[in-house]
């Protein structure tokens, strides 16, 4: 084959993408999945492989050739990083994943593995391909063998921009993060149309499981956008705080600047009435460089924050309660929430860091039954199994399980530090002193008079963070507005950090 | 020894008593309420009482025997109560005399005539002041309102006798609503007030609400010091005010003013106090109810007639004779208030509360600024939504109202919202301009959209573009915007080891 | 490798901001010189920033600028205690919503179509390439003259579906043109 016939062949490849499928894709609010890698990459720098490859014959259907199979293949760069990237093409036949598109992915994934680089995939997928029967299933398979190999070695991202049905779901499912659009994306495991016929529900894609539903309600998207290009840029962002392995040092940020004039406001950010919510976030933006909170899992189980961050200019994660949704208590999605971050943090080496305000776990049979205690160990069981560092710092509440579960210092945390509004004990006020006064609030004649002296008397002897610094469970009672400080000099002093883990081949987390 | 005067009070007013206080020599003690702690207006103080309010239901300020209590423990000689929380309540003004404390304002039984709207009325009937159409009394039940309603014509006003604030008060259109608008307004007197009296009066559609200032001592002098126009309202809610009122005649006034001296007169009445007037479109007025307090509004009046109000109001519970005479009081000028409340004019006025980053007020010879808080002050949801005031003074209205907007804009306020850019809009508003304006103005006028500027719109658009640029010109360039930290050696060889 | 397409990632500093009531506005952000505002280059001085205030002077007045709240490409800010929300849009995000009209039709009323019936000289522009109003887009030749097309809009050019030689007929479609006018 001569110089001429290759571009020949190229210009072939790329041609059949340019019919009225493109427009198609256009008038449904969707980039072609060449678009796309150019708005992922820097500018030039994909580098394409595979893109003459032909489906199985048996899926042509009298067409005369498809050229690359429905998905686009290989490596560019991320602001300067190497990042490989699949993207599959629902202009040709669906995007539908026959044996040559599903050997295509997991040649990329092989390679990002090998080379310890990150992983992109988007995904734009009618699922299976029918025609092709077991074949596409088997690539399917493969596929996702290399999910989990790759897990916790490299970071995978998914952005679904179209369809993911049936068995497609569980590759983005079994990656690190997930984007998906508002009114183009879906992801479910069986389609409106089944729900309809089996249990005769009404329910549109979007109702099913449209970006907003798995951004809020499954949990499945990490991430919701409202169009394509702010959910790519977005995993662009994400990317500058991961390293490219486990392997590879947390990243640092070669500009840092925070909100200086701020750090006074945390003296008085915690309301008086110790039943007063106020906002984890506005903590958060305080304490950590301008405007580098990136949150993971922003509406989904609002009573834990977690995302990475930049202290002085090194990725964090945060892990905190939000006193504002549901009083900041732990329930089954927020503990799966918080355990699935902070083992993302541990197997790439990013410190952690807690910003505590718990007042419990949720009571109420729903938890209960529902496996609070199963779905709680996990949270529990990914702090004390993190070695990375970690801080906790104790901003008002923390009661009972809960404060243990919040990275406290016998599970290993490595700095516990208090603000002096800091309430830390077995359990809140109202509960100790009805059990440990029951006597006396029994005779009492006044008792409202004598639960209010009680409670005082509690807040001041037991809960206060004082008496766990004198039992060396806390480290420092800090001022608040010196948290910033305190915290790059405490990971500063963390940083090489080294643990010693019992041989296993792995441990056995209650999932 | 210097006398000693408690102030009952918070925030402004509490500023502005402690100023009176001073001049008169007095030593000026304050109350700590636990729900705000850092309030600016104890370090205006000279001794501040810490009151441990925290665990009670009601703030320190409106618990009389508290008060009185720890007004005896602290040899106060003089308690003001400023306005609103327990400054027209009879009980207090009763328990401070009884406890042989000299309470600034009138005596316990006028406070509490003039607090039932039923006798208060009756008391100006006799004075001679005209009344809006309407029920001699309380009203039995929803059938004697249809009959009085009928005679007086619709729309009429069911009120509670024991009311304000706009609570236990319907309009009614037609006699087909009567009763359950008779019903509705009724409980919510009584859940509000525990007096569930209501009267019945003629609803003008387009009133105006005026108000005369009066002074008068224990010897029975009483003068008046012209009016002021407080029209601008929501819900019944005072926003702006001015002095004096365009809308009346000099015959008018002076007929006004004569009525409310005559009606205080009779009535024996001393202290600083205020006679409320509501005037139709027709020209007609009608005597309202009588305020017998300090009102927030007070500083328009002094700044046109130069006489300090609660001087006087402290002067006078002290015993002093009123030296001013009614030939004396003259009005130069015009001045206008904004009052400036954390409330959210683009959200139906809905309370902010939080931290207040960063205040400035405007400057000048001709403004004036009554204020209690400062930078990084808390606005708690406990109290009252306005933190401060500002009065500006100018020659004739026009002059005012120009100067009144010049100085607004040197208002700034970061971290709440406030009413400042509703006064801005009123200001530049033809009904106001005109001084046609009436208390329906913010119903009938006011829309949201009528705050913006296309000039802020546009600065808007630009900061609000340049923020977004900032992290997508970030995201979108190709250059590295981090690197790797090189690792230790140390954790290298363990990580690589395991 | 590195082929050009049509669509690129677009570092440029155009910017739209839209309100809640459809009012739009066209931000130009050159790296040092003023911003350009629906066109109008405007004398807006940026004095400084705090925290998350931002301090303008324009037109010899002070503007204080709060921003209230921020969710991806949508913010809240106050201006002289009024606040205005907005959403934002790069251009290129934009360009692509505006290729869809309400009913998911495709616009065109910026396209270019053949006037009358000639031979296509010459094309100035490639795909991608922004296009100021009035600028000459591509070159016909009918009746031995040859006269330029020029865009009706300022815009970015979309698909061209003819080539330098070949014949058209009147009204067949040249060019795509998306409009970024607002």
């Amino acid at each position: 084959m001569n110089k001429n016939e290759v571009f020949e062949l190229r210009k072939k490849a790329l041609h059949l993408m340019e019919d009225n499928a493109v427009v198609k894709q256009h008038l449904k609010g969707k980039l072609t999945a060449r678009e796309r890698i150019t708005v992922l990459f820097d500018e030039g720098t994909f580098f394409e492989f595979d893109a003459f490859n032909e489906p199985a014959l048996s899926s042509l259907d009298g067409k005369q050739s498809s050229f690359g199979d429905g998905v686009v293949v290989g490596r560019g760069l991320i602001q300067g990083r190497s990042v490989f990237a699949f993207a599959q093409d629902f202009t040709v036949l669906g995007g539908s994943l026959g044996y040559t598109h599903g050997s295509k992915i997991a040649k990329v994934q092989e390679m990002a593995l090998k080379l310890g680089a990150p992983i992109i995939g988007l995904i734009d997928s009618g699922g299976a391909r029918i025609q092709e029967g077991l074949k596409s299933l088997a690539a399917y398979a493969a596929i996702f063998r290399n999910n989990v190999r790759s897990s916790g070695i490299i970071p995978q991202i998914s952005i679904i921009l179209g369809p993911a049905a049936g068995g497609a779901v569980y590759s983005p499912a079994l990656t690190d993060f997930v984007f998906m659009t508002n009114q183009t994306s879906y992801m479910f495991v069986t389609g409106p149309d089944v729900v309809k016929e089996v249990l005769n529900q009404d329910i549109d894609m979007e109702g099913l499981g449209g970006g907003n539903v798995h951004a809020q309600k499954s949990g499945v998207a990490h991430f919701v956008y409202d169009d394509e290009e702010h959910a790519i840029m977005y995993a662009r962002k994400l990317l500058s705080y991961l390293p490219s392995n486990n392997f590879e040092p947390t990243r640092v940020s070669t500009n840092v600047q925070f909100y200086e004039n701020r750090q006074g406001f945390l003296d008085k950010i915690i309301p008086d009435d110790a039943n007063r919510p106020y906002d984890m976030k506005e903590i958060i933006n305080i304490i950590v460089d301008k405007d580098t909170f990136f949150e993971v899992h922003e509406k989904f189980a609002q009573n834990i924050l977690v995302g990475f961050a930049r202290l002085d200019g090194k990725t964090v994660g945060i892990v905190a309660n939000q006193p504002k949704v549901m009083a900041g208590t732990l329930d089954i999605n927020a503990s799966v929430k918080g355990a699935r971050f902070v083992r993302f943090c541990d197997a790439f080496n990013i410190p952690l860091l807690v910003l505590e305000d718990v007042p419990g776990f949720l009571p109420g049979t729903e938890q209960e039954h529902s496996g609070i205690i199963r779905n709680g160990a996990k949270l529990l069981y990914a702090f004390c199994e993190a070695t990375v560092p970690k801080i906790t710092v104790i901003i008002r509440k923390a009661y009972g399980g809960a404060y243990i579960v919040m990275s406290s210092k016998n599970t290993g945390g490595d700095f516990n530090f208090a603000w002096p509004t800091a309430e830390i004990a077995v359990m809140g006020p109202a509960g100790a002193i009805k059990i440990v006064n029951r006597a006396e609030l029994a005779k009492a004649e006044n008792k409202a008079e004598l639960e209010k002296i009680l409670t005082e008397k509690y807040k001041n002897e037991i809960a206060n963070p004082y008496k766990a610094e004198e039992l060396g469970l806390i480290d420092e009672v800090i001022v608040p507005s010196d948290t910033r400080n305190i915290l790059i000099t405490a990971f500063e002093i963390l940083s090489n950090k080294q643990y010693s883990k019992p041989e296993r081949k792995h441990g056995s987390i209650p999932l | 020894m210097n006398k000693r005067l408690l102030i009952a009070n918070r925030s402004e007013i509490a500023i502005r008593i402690i100023r009176s206080a001073h001049k008169l020599g007095l030593t000026a003690v304050v109350l700590q309420s636990d729900k705000e702690p850092d309030a600016l207006y104890l370090q205006y103080a000279d001794e501040i009482i810490e009151a441990r309010d925290a665990n009670n239901e009601k703030p320190i300020f409106l618990d009389a025997e508290r008060i009185v209590q720890l007004a005896l423990e602290n040899h106060i000689d003089l308690i003001h109560p400023g306005y609103g929380f327990l400054s027209e309540n009879p009980d207090f003004a009763a328990l401070c005399e009884k406890n042989g404390l000299n309470f600034v304002g009138p005596s316990p039984e006028l406070i509490r005539n003039m607090g039932i709207k039923t006798i208060a009325k009756k008391m100006a009937i006799e004075a001679g002041l005209p009344l809006v159409p309407g029920s001699d009394g309380a009203i039995a039940n929803a059938q004697v309102a249809q009959e009085i309603a009928k005679k007086i014509g619709y729309p009429v006003l069911l009120k509670a006798s024991a009311g304000g604030g706009g609570r236990g008060m319907r309009i009614v259109e037609k006699p087909e609503t009567m009763e359950r608008n008779f019903k509705s307004a009724f409980d919510e007197a009584t859940a509000a007030f525990g007096n569930g009296d209501l009267f019945i009066e003629k609803y003008l559609e387009n009133p105006k609400h005026l108000e005369f200032q009066i002074l008068g001592d224990k010897f029975g002098n009483v003068i008046h010091l012209g009016e002021r126009e407080c029209s601008l309202q929501r819900k019944h809610q005072k926003l702006m005010e001015e002095a004096p009122s365009a809308s009346i005649s000099s015959k008018v006034r002076n007929k006004m003013g004569k009525m409310a001296v005559k009606f205080a007169k009779s009535i024996g009445y001393f202290s600083a106090g205020t006679i409320e007037y509501i005037l139709d479109e027709d020209g007609t007025f009608y005597f309202m109810e009588m305020n017998t307090r300090i009102q927030v509004e007070h500083p328009v009046t002094e700044m046109v007639t130069g006489i300090d109000l609660l001087d006087w109001q402290i002067k006078i519970a002290l015993g002093e004779k009123l030296t001013l005479k009614q030939s004396n009081i003259k009005t130069t000028g015009w001045a206008i208030e904004c009052r400036v409340n954390t409330e959210d004019p683009q959200n139906r006025f809905s309370p902010q509360t939080g931290f207040i980053e960063k205040i400035r007020f405007p400057q000048g010879n001709h403004v004036r600024i009554e204020t209690g808080v400062q930078n990084g002050s808390v606005v708690t949801p406990y109290f009252d939504s306005m933190i401060a005031k500002i009065i500006v003074r100018g020659n004739n209205r026009q002059d005012a109202i120009d100067k009144t907007l010049e100085a607004l804009k040197d208002f700034s306020l970061v971290g709440l919202k406030t009413t400042v850019p509703f006064c801005r809009t009123v200001l530049q508003d033809p009904e106001f301009i005109s001084a046609r304006y009436t208390t329906r103005w913010v119903t009938q006028f006011f829309k949201p959209v009528m705050l913006e500027h296309p000039d802020d719109e546009l600065i808007g658009a630009l900061a609000a573009t340049i923020i977004y640029a900032t992290e997508y010109l970030q995201i979108v360039s190709d250059a590295p915007a981090s690197r790797n930290e090189n690792l230790n050696v140390w954790v290298l060889n363990k990580r690589i080891n395991k | 490798m590195g082929t050009s397409y049509v669509y690129r990632r677009d570092a440029s500093r155009l910017f739209i901001a839209m309100r809640e009531n459809g009012k739009r506005f066209k931000i130009y952000l050159p790296k040092e010189t003023l911003p350009v505002i629906d066109n109008v280059e405007q004398d807006i001085n940026f004095i400084e920033q705090s925290d998350y205030q931002y301090l303008f002077e324009w037109k010899g007045k002070r503007y204080n600028c709060e921003l209230v709240s921020r969710d991806q490409n949508k913010s809240t800010v106050k201006v002289n205690g009024v606040e205005y929300k907005f959403s934002l849009e790069s251009l290129f995000s934009y360009v692509r919503h505006g290729m869809i009209d309400k009913d998911g039709k495709q616009l065109n009323e910026n396209n270019i179509t053949s006037p009358m019936p000639g031979k296509i000289v010459d094309i100035f522009l490639a795909e991608g390439d922004l296009v100021n109003e009035g600028e000459p887009i591509l070159s016909l030749e009918a009746m031995k003259m040859q006269n330029e097309i020029t865009a009706t809009c300022n815009g970015v050019i979309g698909k061209i579906h003819v080539v330098a030689g070949q014949s058209v007929m009147k009204d067949d479609l040249l060019i795509e043109v998306t409009s970024i006018d607002v």
